[in-house]
């Protein structure tokens, strides 16, 4: 398998060719690390504040948003235009290259991601700020972009509009589910990853009720993740190509 | 039989076009046709349809049942979600729709480079502009005001005295008029504008959808943290789709619900008119500099 | 691994492809060795799918592709000794000849990729041109870079899909040069065209496909020995030609005969008779004969003659 760490690193440098990775980071890093800057002037409480800020913008819109982006054009731009056949005619296996692409989209979102939230949570808490809490939402982003890229490459190997099928659902359903029926948490990406956040932030005294627990949602997220990359790959083994 | 002539040539290829030649308004309602075509899926394989027709049913789906059942069980149903209510309840599907559409017109025709061909044909770039901008606004008004439309009309049929109703709720009609052509047209010059910025689908809609709601998080999440920030009541103006729901509430006259961001705001309604107003200049005048600098 | 290998390079067993109802190429079985092999059909023929379900592209519908005595499906490994140049573009048009043809010897997971890389340039002779952009070259150039791409990694089989279409004649002479290079050099060349001037200076044998199906396989020549309902022309120079014509045209074989000064040209449906005949009437009548040739040996005219049968 020497050519999947190949198609790896060729990935990563075409989703952050250019100045992709720092007007990707910027955009994303600007609506937390303004509030956050606002925030710290206040005198509100900056772990209550950036713990809102979390729930209420990274999970539910930043996160799918920048996850579903690149995790849709990862492999499924490569099998619309035609060049996936350069990776394809090689001695690499393909659960190898679909691996790989996957892989891909996770590092560029986390590289995205991860330095905003913690920016924004440094600034608003104006130094180190709750450990714990910095680590939850780490943590919770890692959870989430590593089933929602899954979900994506999945949706891109499957649907034209692979990008839009995934935003209705990050946006509207999971969006519709918080509000309606809290009990179908189990089945929304940003569920598994409130009940990681949940779990690790408990011990701090912040306190939000997640609806699964910590076991239930690693569980949940390690599943999903491990079935869309299982269907994925069925489908592009058995794939005839343009 | 025909008698067969002592020899012939016939002349059947190419030839010169000697007929008549349509005018401007043929050519513009070409452009519209296949943009509202192409946003709604028709005449395209069943795929394509999925999205749109999907955003359709939300809309009208629950005005249908809500009629359907009236119609079975009578007025003792009761009203349905006020019309105001019920057009923001819809804001966030047309937000869906204004953002898969727009890029959906524009985007394409960059993107496999057919622009050529459509501008060495006597269409000027503002006729593309405005087709463009009138197929998105037949399809985004679908959606914003056709659903209420037939929910009045349902109304009205179904009431025990339908001219009574009519004469009473003449106003609801012209609200519904109104607001749904302001949101029409702001989602619509909005999208478009978006869509003007780049040639990949996908990224203009999610920075719509990133755009619209990541505002009003973030307008919401300043509005309630940064307490003695001067000026914060402005903010409601940053959180872009609250906008829409705010204005609908001042036509429809119902408030903004107590607590939140625009009730404390205290800003009236026409102001939010304003706001729509000024965005939908904005984004009309970024799309036209944008279509005129396009190379074909 | 493909070295010890002695049986066909390609090995084709009754495979189809249907999409639906529509049939893109039924029951096809061939085998190839080495040397160059030309695959023809007009458009729309099953050119590009027999092509794709020989690399593994796609999966036949029905039947068996083997390659080196292995079937592809599955099989990622054989592409060690295999090389494709895909039709279509499939670029990337950031990237420079030389990072283009060393991804590929990456992915194929060569020790020295850059090393390699060059020497497969030098071999296209794309050298001048290793540090340009793909996206600013002329076509040309773009199919020589695949080739490299594809070669870069010495296989023992080389696919190419329409390479020449959108050449200018310079380029495609250029081209079949290369080809015939690398074919000379041991490797195997399936190479599909529906430009039949190019495959005949290439091909040594050819598949010919219509309407999805295999028309007729094998060498061009003997292809057109055995279409034996197509009259053969035949061209003789003598000074009293004219003289031969009675009989010519009295042998049961002979179609036509047209005489013209000292040419005397001749439709015969064998030429083997017409050859035994010729001499003997020469010979008879006193007549030196000074030049005699066959004029309709071009696969065109075999081409033609398949298509045209269905």
């Amino acid at each position: 398998m020497k050519g999947a760490p190949v198609v790896f690193r060729f990935t990563v440098g075409q989703l952050l060719a250019g100045r992709r990775l720092l007007v990707t980071g910027l955009l994303t890093a600007f609506p937390l690390v303004v509030p956050a800057l606002l925030a710290a002037g206040s005198g509100r409480d900056p772990d209550d504040f950036t713990l809102d800020l979390f729930r209420a913008l990274v999970l539910p819109v930043l996160l799918p948003v920048v996850a579903l982006t690149f995790s849709t054009t990862t492999l499924g731009a490569e099998v619309r235009d035609g060049t996936v056949v350069n990776l394809v005619l090689k001695p690499i296996p393909r659960p190898g290259i679909l691996v790989a692409k996957y892989l891909a989209a996770v590092l560029a979102t986390l590289l995205v991601l991860l330095p905003a939230v913690a920016a924004a949570h440094l600034l608003a808490a104006r130094g180190l700020g709750s450990t714990t809490l910095l680590s939850g939402m780490l943590a919770a982003t890692t959870v989430a972009t590593l089933t929602y890229c899954a979900l994506g490459v999945l949706l891109s190997l499957l649907f034209a509009r692979a990008l839009l099928v995934g935003l209705a659902y990050a946006l509207l359903w999971e969006g519709a589910l918080v509000s309606v029926a809290p009990s179908a948490s189990s089945m929304s990406v940003r569920g598994y990853a409130e009940g990681v956040l949940a779990a690790i932030v408990a011990r701090s005294g912040l306190d939000f009720p997640a609806r699964l627990g910590p076991l239930s949602a690693t569980l949940l997220a390690v599943v999903v993740t491990l079935l869309a990359l299982t269907l994925a790959v069925r489908r592009l083994e058995r794939m005839d190509f343009r | 039989m025909t008698e067969m002539q002592a020899g012939a040539i016939y002349d059947r290829g190419y030839r010169h076009y000697d007929g008549p030649r349509e005018g401007r308004s043929r050519r513009m309602r070409a452009i519209v046709t296949a943009g509202v075509r192409r946003c709604l899926g028709l005449k395209r394989n069943w795929k394509t349809k999925v999205v749109p027709f999907a955003l359709l049913v939300g809309a009208f789906g629950p005005v249908f049942a809500f009629i359907g059942i009236r119609l079975l069980v009578g007025e003792s149903v009761g009203q349905f979600l006020g019309y105001g209510r019920y057009l923001g309840v819809v804001a966030l599907v047309l937000l869906l729709f204004a953002a898969t559409a727009g890029p959906e017109l524009l985007c394409p025709d960059r993107r496999q480079h057919v622009l050529a061909l459509v501008f060495t044909r006597p269409v000027t770039r503002a006729d593309y502009l405005a087709a463009k901008l009138a197929a998105l606004l037949l399809v985004i008004g679908l959606v914003a005001l056709v659903p209420l439309v037939v929910l009045f009309v349902g109304n009205t049929l179904t009431a025990p005295r339908a001219a009574t109703y009519l004469r009473e709720h003449a106003g609801d009609f012209g609200r519904i008029l109104f607001a749904g052509g302001v949101l029409t047209v702001f989602y619509s010059t909005v999208s478009l504008a978006v869509a003007s910025l780049t040639e990949r689908r996908s990224l203009a809609t999610a920075g719509l959808l990133g755009t619209f709601l990541a505002s009003t998080v973030v307008a919401n999440i300043i509005f309630f943290t940064a307490t003695s920030f001067p000026g914060r009541r402005w903010l409601t103006f940053l959180a872009l789709q609250g906008l829409p729901g705010r204005f609908v509430e001042w036509v429809f006259g119902t408030a903004a619900p107590p607590g939140s961001m625009a009730a404390e705001a205290g800003f009236t309604g026409p102001a939010y008119l304003a706001a729509l107003a000024v965005l939908s200049a904005l984004g009309l005048a970024l799309l036209a500099w944008r279509i005129s600098r396009l190379q074909p | 691994m493909s070295q010890a290998w002695t049986g066909p390079v390609v090995e084709l067993s009754h495979v189809s492809k249907w999409y639906g109802d529509v049939v893109a190429v039924a029951d096809l079985s061939f085998a190839l060795g080495s040397g160059v092999t030309g695959l023809l059909g007009p458009n729309g023929a099953g050119k590009t799918t027999t092509l794709k379900a020989v690399t593994g592209l796609l999966h036949p519908s029905q039947g068996e592709v083997l390659l080196f005595g292995r079937p592809i499906s599955g099989d990622p490994m054989l592409y060690r000794a295999i090389g494709v140049v895909p039709d279509g573009d499939r670029l990337y048009p950031r990237l420079t000849v030389r990072s283009y043809v060393r991804l590929h010897a990456e992915l194929h997971g060569l020790s020295k990729p850059g090393p390699a890389a060059d020497r497969a340039i030098a071999e296209v002779g794309m050298e001048a041109l290793a540090d340009r952009r793909l996206k600013g070259l002329s076509k040309g150039e773009r199919q020589r870079t695949k080739v490299a791409g594809a070669i870069v990694h010495q296989p023992s089989l080389l696919v190419l899909d329409e390479p020449m279409t959108g050449m200018d004649p310079g380029q495609r002479a250029r081209f079949i040069e290369l080809i015939r290079l690398i074919a000379e050099a041991g490797v195997t060349v399936l190479v599909s065209s529906h430009i039949l001037g190019e495959v005949e200076r290439l091909a040594s044998q050819i598949l010919v496909l219509v309407g999805g199906r295999l028309a007729a396989s094998g060498d061009f020549h003997a292809i057109r020995d055995l279409m034996e309902d197509q009259p053969r022309t035949v061209v003789v120079r003598a000074r009293n030609a004219r003289a031969l014509a009675p009989g010519l045209i009295a042998m049961p074989t002979t179609v036509a005969v047209e005489v013209d000064g000292d040419a005397l040209q001749a439709r015969t449906r064998s030429v083997e008779a017409f050859a035994t005949e010729l001499p003997r009437l020469a010979k008879v009548q006193g007549i030196t004969l000074r030049e005699i040739r066959t004029t309709d040996e071009s696969l065109e005219q075999v081409f033609r003659y398949l298509v045209g049968r269905r």
